[in-house]
């Protein structure tokens, strides 16, 4: 009985263990039928619905491909760069010249360099704002297909304006103007001692200050992206960072200095709501205001920052991304059509309709300007013009240096320390982040 | 005794089966050539092999003519013609008769058109259908052409290397020559899949299985044919010493589970099970000692192969008869990775002249050395005066250690497995204790090894990298010793934001005094005490996220509702986020709120636990409300304190999400906290070796906190 018993147990045991390796061994011959392209990218609710439609005609065109749409809204960077250093890549991805800065990538040779198939593909660069199509470009290559850009521009609350009496105002205005407005439209209102409405804000995130710098002549590298000193403390960078501290310490003419690192929309609604009359942001603002606009709640213009002085030209900082092929993807040749495809005009076009951004290549854009029931593409246009790219786009460490920057305006602002010694500080800080005196860098 | 079954199989037979299972699957993937995979796989490395062979090709294209014809028959060059820029012949081989550039069709024009473009040789298809390798010489602006033989030497080496049957098609028409045998037709559907598709396939090509890979040309851009293997039919084959080795582990693994399995049966007392148990651990031995010494012989052939494999390429740079005609291609097919010049003590990459590495250890004999942390067999080969090429390989033994890995794995498991058992029939007082032992920890073996997978190795992971320079995009990584330790003393950022840490720990009091009070309100049966309860939770299973937006609005200086409402009774405005002095504080608050409801029914819990007797009797004995709760209810919910205490100060010092989405540690890093620093360090800039050091300096502080709470408290807050 016993030994029957055992004996069927030993039977049951076996099979389970010859289904367990016919299992491991199944696993291991499995085979799929279809490629499937991954895209990793950042987008809104919004955007991804377009993105979609836009992959859809390149679906159409190839069938028996599938295509993951990856949106990751925290750490893209960090997801992106370990999924290629882990050798999963996804096939296209999104990169910019700001905080998701292409530099490290194509330094490291992480991308691939799509200038040799242009031709094969039928890309005509020329088509592209040159301005944008140099933060992917480097000598000998095109390391992705731009896919539109942001300038930094001032969006002016004319109901505002129009309280308080004050002209909108013309496109080659000064800083002097800037302040002059800002001051007259910060208004005690009620009569409570404290002011209501506010001339405009300051905030903390270099990515909108940067312009300032520049425009006053300044700016916080060196020309070849490897030195602060010299730059970041010059007398022109120093006279920047003043002004602007000085609309918060001196002038009292912003509401508070903002900490956030993300924008919660606060700044758009007091802006909306008529509290701040003047606010330094990106066309990105658009497809969530234009219906405020349509239903007649707010009336708005659009100005090109201001001009250091009569003499000096205008200036600002272009904020551009850009479809990248990451070198070790399986499929090159689907991988760059796919890039080149979510670049094109057809794609821009799809995506100008929504607005969250300029399209890149210059007709397409143009198409826009013309057709903007707003009037509002003028002033972008004129931006674009007039643009600079961002560090992000050539300095590798530029993620490292850039989180530096708002300490300088917190220790002047908060901790009233003299604006030449932090300056001074924060650039020694930069040279030895970019001499690699850091971890990682040190081989190099 | 059935009621033993179930848990003893968990205890033992499933770890060793994943690490069997895992052990065949490795010896499978390195030696069988059995299953699909394998044979893609196969199918990849003779696309490489051919990659290789037509890098060789396009370097013997740019060679001298007289060079180019000494090295037509080891490439199996059947015929070359060479073209000025004026496309006028300047040299051919073997007679003179020169193979034509134009070549009439649109493609071959086109291709042509590319050589001129891309200075690479390319694919094309002679009108017999013998691939054309075209190159394009750039210096000169000649035009190098070769048709190559019929018979492909190719095609036998990789034969001799893999035992498998390679088959090269050309020109995505069924047509390139590779010799007569087989398979002679290739559908132009299954080039087409290929092409669409872009990726290996496996197939049934006349009732084989074989797998086809694509062949794209020299920038990896159109699919100009396809690469297609067939595991050759093997008589017999001697099972190589590995698999011997695996076989013997597994015969050993069962041998153990069954001896255990037989003792956990029987009813025997502790000396009984303690005597087979060592019974079991001799038997084991042997097994285990011919396993090691089969993986151990097999370590010692491939390290043979190795250095045959190194010897062979002094051959190769000898018949190349010159330092500047080394067939580079052809080396590093051999070494199977890097060709680097030895330039003074560092090694310069030959492609992009970068230094690699200062180099201590080589010497002229071939060896093995540690470069960045990886492991080299190199070979020095003198070339010309001063100038030495060395080459580099990852030497064969090496790959070995997948299952190298799976063995001792498991030997290791069953070394534990038993060194657990046999403790325990020691300890346990009867047979029926050890077997209600065996039982428990039965149980808990699925979560411990989930456990010890997914905790204790990335925990020991990160202390491994805390002695490294560790930047995910630099491929040196290399030991750095305490340096990051040394760094971290004189990190003044670091030290600031332990200080914040600290300072923000405080809410844990905090609220534990707000959780305690709302918990004794909501301790009674009256309408509604369910809502209340929930509305107090709500918070701790809100989105942080979200939490922390809404409080920013909150915290607005001169919109939020706090100033306003502040402002009502006459104070403020205070600038709460905006202020350097003030952050840390809104921080505090927001997770006073957040928590107080967890702990509200934490204590909830640990008040309903409480004897309603003894409330009575102190009522009777005449004590009011609050000599109650002083005397009942404070003592009675020491362990819940306690535990509040310690899992609350723990989850204090690793608060991350709303400094990450409220602050970014300003203003002024007045906000700037541990784990939020170790995630800038991280990922930001990062440097993984440093924010690892971060975390485990984190890990003691918290773990000291935590032990100085067990000595200080813990005796304390058990219940008398």
């Amino acid at each position: 009985m016993r030994v029957a018993e055992r004996a069927r147990d030993l039977r049951r045991r076996i099979a389970i263990a010859l289904t367990a390796l016919a299992a491991t061994l199944g696993c291991a011959g499995e085979t799929g039928e279809s490629t499937v392209l991954r895209v990793m990218a950042w987008a809104g609710p919004e955007e991804r619905q377009i993105e979609q439609r836009i992959l859809d005609h390149f679906r159409e065109r190839h069938p028996g491909i599938r295509i993951e749409y990856q949106s990751i809204s925290s750490n893209y960077r960090e997801r992106l760069l370990t999924s290629i250093v882990a050798g999963t890549p996804p096939d296209v991805a999104l990169l910019d010249n700001g905080s998701y800065g292409a530099a490290p990538f194509i330094a490291r040779g992480l991308l691939v360099n799509v200038a040799a198939y242009l031709d094969r593909i039928g890309v005509d660069t020329s088509a592209y704002y040159p301005e944008v199509l140099e933060i992917f470009r480097r000598p000998g290559g095109l390391y992705a297909f731009p896919k539109d850009f942001n300038p930094i521009v001032v969006y002016l609350n004319r109901d505002l304006f129009d309280e308080a009496g004050v002209p909108l105002p013309e496109r080659d205005w000064t800083w002097a103007d800037f302040l002059s407005i800002a001051q007259r439209l910060t208004r005690d209102v009620d009569g409570d001692g404290r002011p209501d409405t506010w001339g405009t804000q300051v905030r903390r995130v270099f990515y909108l200050w940067q312009p300032w710098v520049w425009a006053a002549g300044g700016d916080v590298l060196s020309r070849d992206g490897r030195r602060a000193t010299g730059y970041l403390d010059s007398p022109e960078t120093e006279t920047a960072i003043r002004f602007l501290t000085d609309l918060v310490t001196v002038h009292r003419v912003v509401p508070s200095v903002d900490v956030r690192r993300q924008s919660t929309g606060m700044e758009r609604n007091f802006f909306l709501t008529g509290r701040i009359g003047m606010v330094t942001s990106g066309h990105w603002w658009l497809p969530s205001i234009r219906h405020y606009i349509d239903e007649g709640k707010v009336r708005i213009a659009v100005a090109p920052l201001p001009r250091y002085d009569e003499a000096s030209d205008p200036v600002t900082v272009l904020y551009a991304a850009g479809w990248a092929v990451p070198h070790n993807t399986r499929h090159k040749k689907l991988a760059v059509e796919l890039a080149a495809h979510l670049s094109s005009a057809e794609a821009q076009r799809m995506r100008a309709e929504y607005g969250l951004a300029i399209p890149s290549l210059r007709a397409v854009h143009e198409d826009a300007a013309a057709n903007d029931p707003y009037g509002l593409e003028e002033t972008f246009l004129f931006a674009a013009r007039n643009g600079r790219m961002s560090w992000g786009s050539v300095v590798e460490e530029w993620a490292h240096v850039e989180v530096q920057m708002p300490d300088i305006l917190d220790r002047v602002i908060f901790a009233g320390e003299p604006l030449d010694e932090v300056t001074s500080d924060i650039a020694q800080r930069i040279d030895a982040i970019l001499a690699g005196a850091m971890e990682g860098s040190s081989l190099r | 005794m059935k009621r033993l079954r179930f848990p003893f199989v968990l205890l033992v037979c499933t770890p060793a089966a994943i690490f069997a299972l895992g052990g065949i699957c490795a010896a499978y993937r390195s030696w069988s050539a059995l299953g699909p995979e394998v044979d893609r796989h196969m199918a990849v490395r003779g696309l490489e092999y051919m990659q290789l062979y037509r890098e060789q090709l396009g370097e013997a294209l740019r060679m001298p003519p007289e060079r180019l014809a000494a090295s037509a028959a080891r490439l199996n060059i059947e015929r070359f013609s060479i073209y000025n820029h004026a496309d006028r012949l300047v040299a051919t081989f073997p007679d003179l008769t020169p193979i034509p550039i134009s070549l009439g069709t649109e493609q071959s024009e086109a291709m042509l058109a590319a050589a001129r473009r891309g200075q690479v040789v390319i694919d094309l298809v002679a009108g017999d259908g013998r691939p054309i390798w075209l190159a394009y010489v750039p210096g000169d602006g000649s035009l190098a052409v070769a048709l190559l033989g019929l018979e492909s030497h190719q095609e036998e080496r990789f034969r001799r290397a893999t035992g498998y049957d390679l088959a090269v098609y050309l020109g995505t028409t069924n047509s390139l020559a590779h010799g007569e045998s087989w398979p002679d037709q290739i559908s132009r559907a299954l080039l087409d899949s290929l092409v669409s598709l872009d990726r290996a396939l496996s197939l049934d090509l006349e009732g084989e299985r074989v797998a086809a890979v694509p062949f794209k040309d020299f920038d990896e851009w159109d699919v100009t044919g396809a690469i297609i293997v067939r595991q050759q039919r093997l008589i017999f084959e001697l099972p190589r010493p590995p698999v011997i080795a695996m076989a013997a582990l597994i015969l050993a693994a069962a041998l153990a589970v069954l001896a255990v399995y037989r003792v956990t049966l029987t009813d025997a007392g502790p000396g009984e099970a303690r005597r087979r148990t060592r019974g079991i651990a001799l038997a084991l031995v042997l097994p285990a000692l011919a396993a090691a010494w089969l993986a151990a012989s097999d370590t010692q052939v491939s390290a043979k192969g190795t250095d045959a494999l190194l010897a062979q390429s002094g051959a190769v740079v000898a018949e190349s008869g010159g330092p500047w005609a080394i067939p580079m291609g052809r080396l590093a097919r051999l070494a199977g990775a890097y060709v680097v010049w030895l330039d003074g003590d560092t090694l310069v990459d030959s492609s992009i002249e970068v230094p690699v590495e200062p180099l201590a250890g080589i010497d002229a004999s071939p060896g093995r050395v540690r470069i960045a942390g990886h492991r080299f067999a190199y070979r020095i080969i003198g070339v010309d005066g001063d100038e030495e090429l060395v080459l580099l390989t990852d030497p064969l033994e090496d790959s070995r250690n997948t299952v190298l890995f799976w063995l001792a794995g498991l030997y290791a498991l069953l070394a534990v497995g038993l060194a657990i058992y046999a403790s325990l029939a020691v300890s346990a007082g009867s047979g029926m204790e050890l077997r209600e032992t065996t039982t428990a920890w039965s149980f808990i073996a699925p979560s411990l090894i989930v456990l010890l997978i997914f905790s204790a190795v990335p925990l020991l992971f990160a202390f491994y990298l805390s002695f490294h320079s560790w930047n995910l995009l630099e491929p040196a990584k290399p030991f750095v010793g305490l340096q990051h330790y040394i760094e971290l003393a004189g990190d003044g950022l670091f030290w600031n934001a332990a200080k914040n840490t600290a300072i923000y720990s405080l809410y844990v009091p905090l609220t534990m005094a707000c959780a305690l009070g709302v918990a004794v309100l909501l301790n009674r049966r009256i309408k509604g005490v369910a809502l209340l309860r929930a509305i107090f939770f709500l918070p701790y299973i809100t989105s942080f996220v979200a939490i922390s937006i809404v409080w920013q609005w909150m915290y607005d200086p001169d919109f939020g509702i706090f100033n306003w409402a502040l402002g009502l009774v006459g104070l403020g405005p205070y600038p709460w986020l905006n202020s350097p002095s003030t952050a840390l504080l809104a921080l505090i608050i927001m997770a006073v709120w957040i928590h107080v409801g967890f702990q509200m029914v934490i204590f909830l819990a640990g008040l309903q636990a409480i004897p309603n007797e003894l409330y009575e009797a102190a009522m009777i004995d005449g004590a009011g409300p609050w000599r109650r709760f002083r005397r009942i209810t404070l003592p009675m919910l020491r362990p819940t304190t306690f535990f509040i205490l310690v899992t609350s100060i723990i989850g204090s010092f690793q608060v991350f999400t709303f400094v990450y989405v409220m602050t970014e540690g300003g203003p002024l890093h007045a906000t700037d906290v541990i784990v939020y620093h170790i995630y800038q360090n991280a990922w930001q800039f990062l440097r993984m070796g440093y924010a690892s050091a971060m975390s485990w300096v984190l890990f003691a502080v918290i773990f000291a906190i935590t032990l100085l709470q067990f000595r200080l408290l813990g005796r304390k807050m058990t219940p008398s």
